[in-house]
């Protein structure tokens, strides 16, 4: 509509005319609109009633009722592209959404998808032994008189290419889904999503040794035996305890939670006891240890099925979202730093948290194939 | 200027917060506007969250904000008749259906809305016993009767009246150009 500042003009001055009698306005020409809309609100009776209308109109209601809509047809949007995404699902997402349907859910089960949504890219857990053959799993996992015992798997092939390593076993999980394994002394370690675990068949007489790469949560036998957690640039000395490691290479910190019972941590340039409840942090480049913390939970978050970020940065809180969800994203460079506080759960749908970030943030989360490109709203 | 820079900015990226702002300086003269062709508010209000959700759904991008308000305008006028023409509504007066931009009568109900989003706006931002004087004054009460009504010495209701005066006046830009900057000043 051409000419929108002069009817803003005419409506100013007809507000100076009428509210503030101002005498400039009343010595100058008025338009016929102008000396209309005068004449019409000269009449106090007029006026009052058309304000009185005005102000009756309720713009709060209407916006939640526009947010209310918004929500939805973003809702029905996500919904179809979801749709889409999952009509090429491959048979073996097949088997893994059949065990979904079973009711497996929650941190004790022996293998956990985390999120159904996480199936259509999520491949199965892996066990390569040491004798050089590969399984894909989706049962309970034992080692038993000298034997790696996995229910539920199916040998996919029997090459290895690190002969050196022979004697260790390796246990991988995918993004997006949990496995439970029960060491040969009894200790049970759950692995968390995009992690491995590399542990022999039979323990030695002097230390009880496992490789971890990712995340897991421990729960240890008492021995005299020490048990060792080794991960990128730690190790971490264990009597009999509970605690948990996160230590991927993506992140530039690890972080060890311990639980109950008293663990060692050695980099090579520190050293620290750590006593129940509380974590400290390593610093990936400088391999320094952080002051202890106190941890107000007596287990990680995603051992009870949630997840949750306090002022986290996107960045950071993606990186969890990806493992968990076992979908790749993209997120903005500017918004990377945003900090944002969620809470989730393995019930929460990959939908949901889409619609929950757009929500509370000014940022938009799109799914594109099966990939989440977040950018700034 | 900045301000209002960003808030255009905000709302051509579909910010939520910037359309929050559109109902909150917005939405009301829109739909008086649309009720003075329509005849009727609740229908005014259905029109206008169309309007608004169109918008939010497009990806109309606005230069500044005397564009973004010709758009709403523009099209809640456009929406309203055709609102009219297909559910056989009454038209208020047959002359709305002129489609051009000069229709006199489009142009005189858009002044009208903008007048009264002006009044209501300014009251307000009064303090709230300055805003009930000067809200009895606008209803036609003299010094005297609202001296009565509010329970006030005479002295005080214009001592009132005349801040309230003073502080639309502050509030009002001198010139009629700089009008916009009183829009940037409410967010």
């Amino acid at each position: 509509m051409t000419g929108f500042e002069k009817i803003s003009e005419s409506a100013l001055r007809c507000f100076r005319w009428l509210i503030l009698g101002d005498e400039d306005v009343k010595g100058c020409n008025l338009s016929d609109t102008e000396r209309k809309i005068i004449e019409k609100y000269s009449d106090v009776d007029v006026l009052q009633r058309e304000l009185d209308l005005f102000d009756s109109i309720d713009n709060s209601k209407a916006y939640l009722k526009f947010v209310e809509s918004v929500r939805k047809s973003a809702r029905e949007r996500r919904a179809k592209l979801l749709r889409r995404t999952f009509i090429g699902v491959s048979a073996a997402a097949v088997i893994l959404l059949l065990i979904v349907a079973g009711g497996v859910f929650g941190g004790g089960d022996d293998v956990t998808v985390v999120n159904k949504y996480a199936l259509a890219e999520s491949e199965k857990v892996l066990l390569i032994t040491s004798e050089g053959e590969t399984y894909s799993t989706s049962g309970e996992i034992k080692v038993e008189d000298e034997k790696v015992v996995a229910e539920k798997s199916k040998l996919i092939s029997t090459e290895r290419d690190y002969a050196e390593q022979a004697k260790i076993n390796e246990l991988i999980t995918p993004a997006g889904v949990r496995q439970k394994i029960t060491l040969p002394d009894g200790s049970i370690v759950w692995l968390n999503a995009a992690s491995s675990l590399k542990f022999p068949t039979n323990f030695d007489d002097t230390a009880r040794v496992v490789k971890l790469c990712g995340e897991a949560y421990f729960d240890v036998v008492k021995s005299s035996r020490p048990f060792v957690v080794k991960i990128e640039n730690a190790s971490i000395m264990v009597y009999g305890t509970t605690f948990n490691i996160s230590s991927y290479q993506s992140a530039s910190l690890s972080n060890i939670s311990l639980y109950t019972g008293s663990i060692g941590l050695k980099t090579d340039r520190s050293s620290i006891k750590l006593i129940p409840g509380h974590y400290v942090e390593i610093d990936n480049m400088t391999q320094l240890i952080s002051d202890p913390e106190e941890n107000f939970s007596d287990s990680p978050d995603w051992m009870r099925g949630r997840m949750e970020f306090l002022s986290q940065p996107l960045g950071k809180v993606f990186e969890v979202i990806g493992r968990w969800y076992g979908v790749n994203y993209e997120i903005s460079p500017e918004i990377r730093n945003l900090e944002v506080t969620i809470m989730i759960s393995d019930k929460t749908s990959l939908e949901e948290l889409s619609e929950l970030l757009e929500m509370t943030q000014n940022i938009s989360v799109l799914n594109e194939n099966n990939k989440l490109v977040i950018t700034k709203h | 200027m900045d301000k209002k820079t960003s808030f255009v900015d905000s709302v051509n990226s579909r910010s939520l917060d910037a359309f929050e702002d559109i109902f909150k300086l917005h939405y009301k003269e829109l739909v008086y506007f649309s009720s003075i062709i329509c005849n009727s508010i609740q229908d005014a209000e259905d029109i206008v969250h169309d309007v608004l959700i169109q918008l939010w759904e497009s990806s109309y991008k606005f230069e500044n904000q005397i564009a973004l308000r010709s758009f709403l305008y523009t099209s809640t006028r456009n929406k309203t008749i055709n609102f009219v023409k297909r559910y056989n509504k009454q038209l208020n007066d047959i002359s709305f259906l002129d489609m051009s931009d000069s229709n006199e009568s489009i142009i005189e109900a858009i002044t009208d809305a903008e007048l009264l989003s002006l009044i209501n706006k300014a009251i307000s931002r009064l303090p709230a016993e300055c805003a009930k004087v000067m809200k009895l004054i606008l209803q036609g009460h003299s010094s005297a009767e609202i001296s009565v009504l509010l329970d006030l010495a005479q002295s005080t209701v214009r001592a009132q009246k005349r801040r309230g005066l003073l502080l639309l006046r502050q509030y009002m830009p001198n010139e009629a150009l700089t009008f916009f900057i009183i829009f940037f000043k409410i967010i």
